[in-house]
């Protein structure tokens, strides 16, 4: 009967041990990988840092109008927005509507 | 008997049983005592385990809790920690940002071969003095030999491979967008410190590291500011100018949207600039604006109902002496004009007439509320104070057609602002907030407001109207024009717009002045469908207003898009 209760005692004893051992080795484990993780995280973020700073002075409107220049032969006009029409109704329509602005504000100014 | 004695006997034999059985008792007591001793050294044991898994548990429990050391950015030194936040704008795009660079010192007791040294140095650096660089290694004392090194000096640096050379890291402010925004973001000194501009106003936000990867938001927008820059650069170029500026402004919250002031400079070069015209023409020049002021006089007579838009003034002299000076128009006017016509013919005589039926205190309280007599409050230390004069004899003449009267170009901005926004003052702002607060004062009432918004529209849509080059399709434009002398500069003249759109509620105010313009004849005016050439003019309409109807055509599309109000009533619509 002791020899039993002194077995379970240093059993379970011996289970704690080896989990505890376990739990500990794996908690330094994944502390390295956190640790590694973290390093490439901080690597990346100085490369996106950097980057952005290289992204945003290449895409300014300043540069890439040079750029346009230098590498293309054609020439680009702004189009006025209020010259943009998607079907030639539209178009029609909105000269319409242009047109009887205009005669209502003369009619108006007349008045 | 004998079976009392046989009983007797199995008594003696029970008890030699009791004392066998008494040994057995004694034997077990000496088993159990011993083992009680091993039990005990076993529970101490035990004990002792206990406590190390109990430390394992808490040194667990203590890391899974415990942020890792790494996410500490200052003790990491993989991470970058910048000392300044970065400045963006409206759209968040970059503006300023700080980053690691290098100088380069030497030690000269690491060098061993230093004539090979000076040879290196000359081959790669030829500008550096040689004798000098000899005379500094010569006292073996640590010294620079280049700051502020660019990458491809660093690489050429390093290639030479020697101990002696030493890249002392620091950090350096970059601004990728260079000239485009010079007069606002500013420089910072070599240890970040904002010097001017923005840098150097938000300087207290800008190195709070608690806020440190959160950028400053400023309401300006990079596409708006380069179309403008690019725009009075044309201007410059087409009227020979000697300088530019531009301001975009919001006119119900005060948010700038652009504000050039041209000549400018690359603010990540570091030189003196001591020429005026790097001036920021905006907010630190002070100027006598002309007739952009005709609107004041206009605005106050009809918001104190002395007259009505169309209230006729008759016997307008073409001459009018006052004081010692003799105040005439540009060209001759008839001699019966409507109020509105007054201003938008832009007559001097018939603005001081209806500033003399004002009255000077009256005229004086207005241009105080209107905040065009004292410094202005915005978020820039460049900021220009209008000078100050005395209300004598004629002044109220000269000021109510903009001559004797000095404000910046701001100022004037905010407040025709306030006079086409419903009679509200705003108060310009570059820093971009969600919430603004619009608590200003009323300066004229919504009717007033609403009359002189449709006056401004008639002089850029009337042939008397003096900015008929600014009237671009769709966008429904209104503004006035200002056309004035340079003080003791002879003829030169500084040219100025002020354009309120879309009308009649209109979103957004946009100055353009051009300084010292001259007369373009080579140029072919566009003018209701007709080519009008060889204009020897050298007045705002003829200039200033043409190059602010430039602007505006190619910023409206931006505005229109980013804004559904006027995208919805002012710009041609998509089909779905």
């Amino acid at each position: 009967m002791f020899n039993k209760k002194l077995f379970v005692s240093l059993a379970i004893f011996s289970i704690f041990m080896v989990f505890t051992s376990i739990i500990k080795t794996q908690t330094r484990l994944i502390e390295k990988n956190i640790n590694s993780n973290k390093r490439s995280i901080s690597l990346l973020e100085n490369e996106i840092y950097e980057s952005q700073l290289d992204f945003y002075y290449l895409t300014s409107p300043d540069y890439l109008e040079k750029k346009i220049i230098e590498y293309s032969n054609d020439e680009y006009l702004s189009i006025k927005f209020s010259e943009i029409y998607f079907t030639l109704n539209q178009f029609l329509e909105e000269k319409k509507s242009t047109v009887k602005f205009i005669k209502n504000e003369k009619k108006v100014q007349k008045k | 008997m004998k079976k009392k004695f046989k009983k007797n006997k199995i008594n003696i034999n029970q008890k030699s049983f009791y004392f066998e059985d008494y040994l057995e008792t004694n034997q077990k007591k000496k088993i159990i005592s011993n083992s009680a001793v091993s039990e005990d050294r076993i529970y101490v044991l035990f004990f002792f385990f206990l406590c190390l898994v109990a430390i394992f548990s808490i040194k667990i429990t203590f890391i899974s809790i415990q942020n890792p050391n790494l996410s500490n950015t200052k003790k990491n030194t993989l991470n970058f920690l910048p000392l300044r936040r970065d400045i963006v704008d409206r759209n968040g795009i970059l503006l300023s940002r700080n980053i690691k660079a290098y100088h380069a010192a030497i030690k000269p007791n690491l060098i061993k071969d230093k004539e090979k040294f000076l040879i290196n140095i000359k081959l790669n650096f030829p500008k550096i003095s040689q004798s000098k660089l000899k005379k500094k290694l010569s006292k073996n004392k640590y010294f620079y030999l280049k700051k502020r090194l660019t990458e491809l000096e660093k690489n050429k640096l390093w290639s030479i491979g020697e101990k002696g050379i030493i890249f002392e890291s620091y950090q350096s402010r970059i601004y990728p967008h260079a000239e485009l925004y010079s007069h606002i973001i500013g420089q910072t000194d070599n240890d970040n410190y904002g010097i001017s501009g923005v840098e150097s106003y938000f300087d207290n936000e800008l190195i709070n590291l608690k806020k440190i990867k959160e950028p400053l938001k400023l309401t300006l927008d990079t596409n708006l500011q380069y179309l403008v820059k690019k725009n009075l650069e044309k201007g410059i170029e087409d009227f020979s100018a000697t300088g530019a500026a531009g301001l975009l402004m919001n006119i119900k919250n005060g948010e700038v949207l652009s504000l050039v002031s041209l000549p400018d400079y690359n603010i990540n070069n570091r030189i003196d600039l001591n020429s005026h015209d790097y001036t920021n023409k905006i907010t630190k020049g002070v100027f006598e604006l002309g007739s952009v002021f005709k609107t004041f006089t206009t605005a106050l007579a009809l918001d104190e109902n002395l007259f009505y838009p169309d209230t006729i003034i008759k016997n307008i002299p073409q001459e009018v002496k006052c004081s010692t000076h003799k105040i005439s128009d540009l060209k001759v006017f008839p001699t019966s004009l409507k109020v509105e016509d007054i201003l938008i013919r832009s007559s001097n005589v018939g603005t001081l007439m209806i500033a003399r039926k004002i009255g000077e205190k009256k005229y004086k309280e207005f241009l105080s509320k209107l905040n065009l007599l004292k410094t202005i409050d915005f978020e820039l230390n460049e900021i220009g104070t209008p000078l100050t004069f005395r209300w004598e004899k004629c002044k109220l003449e000269t000021v109510s057609f903009g001559r004797g009267i000095t404000t910046t170009p701001l100022q004037a901005a905010a407040a025709y602002a306030a006079i086409s926004n419903g009679g509200n003052t705003i108060k310009p702002t570059i820093k971009k907030t969600e919430n603004y607060r619009i608590n200003g004062s009323r300066v004229v009432s919504e009717e007033t407001s609403r009359e002189m918004n449709k006056i401004l529209r008639k002089v850029v849509t009337e042939d008397e109207g003096t900015a008929k080059l600014a009237n671009i399709f769709g966008y429904y434009v209104g503004g006035k024009t200002g056309t004035s002398k340079k003080y003791g500069e002879g003829n030169k003249n500084l040219n100025t717009f002020i354009s309120v759109f879309p009308m009649p509620q209109p979103k957004y105010i946009l100055l353009v002045m051009l300084d010292e313009p001259k007369a373009a004849p080579h140029i072919n005016y566009h003018y209701k469908g007709q080519i009008i050439k060889n204009i020897r003019r050298n007045e705002a309409g003829w200039n200033a207003a043409y190059v602010a109807g430039k602007i505006i055509e190619k910023i409206g599309p931006i505005l229109a898009i980013n804004n559904n109000e006027v995208y919805n009533n002012h710009v041609v619509k998509k089909l779905n």
